[in-house]
């Protein structure tokens, strides 16, 4: 959603900015109730015997299948190509996977974080 | 160290394997190559399940379920192909008795790959220390990144000479994209992953042995247990006894209770079914005549769902009453006559519901449901046995579901064997004069059936003049259009196999092709 307004800025539509902030807050929206998941998911990352880059590429991957499922069940019934590049919406779920790896790639020391806590909780 | 690389290796060589021999291809001879791989690869790195007999009778299951995807390729091999190698990777890779754990270590595998996917290339860097990582770089280049796209954003919009500019380099960086990913695509780069991840999960164990330590801890036989109060009444199933029976489920006269309930229980059931069953004996054994008034499709369909309800109940009752120290009590013996005459019962409603079967192919013909009912009956009539084999000796539920896996797995395997679409297409052509024929059903079976169809056009073109409605003429999808139809099934068949390389070969395809090639010389010859 983010990217309509960017591809809205980049045709030089001042209107662009607006149609951002609003399609943010909507995504943050539709998006919300997968936080519930997703905290599980973290959760069970930090129980895993693995060490902790294991675990980390383990969470991360887990996080875009969440993607996949959640454009399954919302974009499926829209377009059924919404995994080939020939659909237009391909390239949301292309931009979430990517921001995914980016967000991955900038909080590792947070998880770093919570997985000490958990141990600590352990002992 | 230098195992742990070789995995790497061997998990990437399959990726690339995997790419080569499936991109655009169907199962065939290539998943005799990759599964030849892959067997090699996992008595390489697990040496020892070889001497595992389990793995030697799974191995050759396994090896049929591949004959029969290159002799018949039908999509039950196919299923029974994937379901034995996964079952093979788990009993290879871990300590297993029963198939149902084994599946969920394979399944831990899939969803643990990437977790130890990445352990092992963990163990690898710490060999070759590299300090230059990409994070960092990216870390850095972060912040000046998101300042030249504010000010580019700015840029654009104060200069229209620098929008203008900036247009074209997008343009020139579209047009480079493009041209990219006509040379390597994007889905061939996914199917690479997705061979990575299939290869890997099933050549790299899971450090998690969770569904091993529980296999383990079962047993086959039943032990008789002397629980303390406090850990007994915390039990679901005594708090459920409780909860039913009241003061009578409590202290020494619980087991006496409970065997009397089951006594009573039994005796009821069992006049029920008789009842049932003698209706069935008397109408559909004995004074069955089939007449059109008649719905038999209805008739086995009430049937089986009857059967289905019925066997669960009596393995859920028979579960409930034997599940513990009940087995062991001296005064059993009338509640195990009762649990055996609802076994035998449930075995003759089994018989009715085949009886039923047999009408219904003898009037219309065979059928896929028509065939998997007489599966599920014979998956029944084997699960109640079991049942009886585990009140007779004492076994434990584990036992029975162990048992029934195992009895379902063989059976998958053996149908592997039979080309069932063609089976159905012989004898419902062979019994045209007796059964209704279903033509558009005859269409729409698998290739292999096509040159059996090519035979019959005669009979096609009879009853195509004989159904087909003036309507019918103009339609695009017109369905009584049976030689039409037909013809073009041959040239898609045609289409599809030239679009296949040497890799999707398989021997019911060849024939097909062999056969249209030798009649009409319209085919063209497979790759």
């Amino acid at each position: 959603m983010v990217l309509i307004g960017l591809v809205f800025i980049f045709s030089g539509k001042l209107s662009g900015l607006f149609i951002l902030f609003f399609l943010f807050v909507g995504a943050v929206l539709l998006t919300f109730p997968l936080l519930v998941l997703i905290i599980q998911v973290a959760k069970i990352s930090t129980r895993l015997p693995y060490v902790l880059q294991a675990r980390f590429a383990w969470l991360v991957f887990m996080l875009i299948l969440i993607g996949v499922f959640f454009y399954a069940i919302m974009g499926l019934p829209i377009d059924s190509s919404i995994f080939q590049l020939k659909s237009e919406i391909s390239y949301f779920f292309w931009g979430t996977t990517i921001s995914i790896l980016c967000a991955g790639l900038f909080s590792r020391k947070l998880f770093k974080k919570l997985n000490i806590r958990y141990e600590q909780q352990l002992v | 160290m230098e195992k742990k690389s070789s995995n790497i290796i061997l998990i990437i060589t399959g990726a690339i394997l995997f790419n080569l021999l499936f991109w655009e291809e169907k199962l065939a001879v290539n998943t005799l190559i990759f599964d030849i791989f892959i067997l090699t690869a996992i008595f390489r790195i697990y040496p020892t399940s070889l001497k595992n007999n389990t793995v030697k009778l799974l191995l050759m299951g396994h090896l049929v379920c591949i004959a029969m995807i290159i002799f018949h390729n039908t999509l039950l091999s196919k299923i029974a192909f994937s379901i034995t190698l996964l079952l093979l990777v788990g009993f290879s890779e871990y300590v297993h008795r029963s198939a149902w754990y084994a599946g969920g270590s394979v399944l831990l595998n899939f969803v643990l790959f990437i977790a130890g996917f990445f352990e092992e290339l963990q163990k690898r860097k710490q060999v070759t220390n590299s300090r230059l990582r990409i994070s960092r770089i990216m870390r850095f280049l972060f912040f000046p990144v998101l300042l030249c796209f504010i000010f580019f954003i700015v840029y654009s919009f104060a200069n229209t000479v620098f929008a203008d500019l900036i247009s074209k380099a997008t343009l020139s960086i579209r047009e480079f994209f493009k041209h990219f990913f006509e040379v390597i695509s994007i889905p061939r780069i996914l199917f690479l992953l997705l061979g990575l991840y299939i290869t890997g999960s099933l050549l790299l164990k899971s450090k998690f042995d969770y569904f091993s330590q529980r296999d383990k801890q079962h047993n086959d036989n039943l032990e008789r247990k002397r629980l303390p109060r406090y850990i007994r009444i915390n039990k679901p199933l005594y708090r459920f006894s409780m909860y039913m029976m009241g003061g009578f489920g409590k202290g020494i006269l619980a087991l006496k209770s409970e065997n009397a309930i089951g006594i009573a229980s039994m005796l009821l059931l069992n006049i029920l079914l008789l009842l049932v069953n003698i209706i069935d004996i008397k109408y559909v054994w004995l004074n069955f005549q089939y007449s059109p008034d008649i719905n038999v499709s209805n008739l086995v369909h009430e049937g089986t769902g009857l059967l289905i309800v019925s066997i669960i109940m009596a393995m859920l009752v028979v579960l409930f009453y034997f599940k513990g120290n009940l087995n062991f009590y001296q005064k059993n013996k009338w509640l195990k006559y009762g649990a055996y005459l609802w076994i035998l019962q449930n075995a003759i409603l089994v018989f009715s519901v085949f009886m039923r079967d047999y009408y219904y192919i003898s009037q219309l013909g065979l059928a896929y449901k028509r065939i998997g009912v007489l599966f599920f009956l014979l998956m029944v009539l084997i699960g109640l046995i079991t049942v009886a084999i585990k009140i007779y000796y004492k076994k434990t539920s584990y036992f029975l579901f162990r048992i029934n896996a195992w009895a379902g797995l063989i059976i998958l395997t053996l149908s592997t064997t039979v080309h069932w679409d063609e089976m159905m297409a012989k004898y419902n052509l062979a019994h045209q004069n007796s059964v209704t024929l279903d033509i558009p059903f005859l269409l729409s079976l698998s290739d292999k059936t096509l040159p059996m169809l090519h035979e019959e056009i005669e009979m096609f073109k009879q009853q195509e003049e004989l159904q087909k409605k003036p309507q019918d003429e103009n339609d695009m999808n017109c369905k009584t259009c049976y030689v039409e139809i037909l013809s073009k099934r041959e040239t898609e068949f045609f289409e599809r196999e030239n679009k296949y390389s040497w890799l999707s070969w398989n021997y019911a395809d060849q024939s097909v092709s062999n056969y249209f090639s030798g009649k009409s010389g319209k085919a063209t010859s497979l790759k």
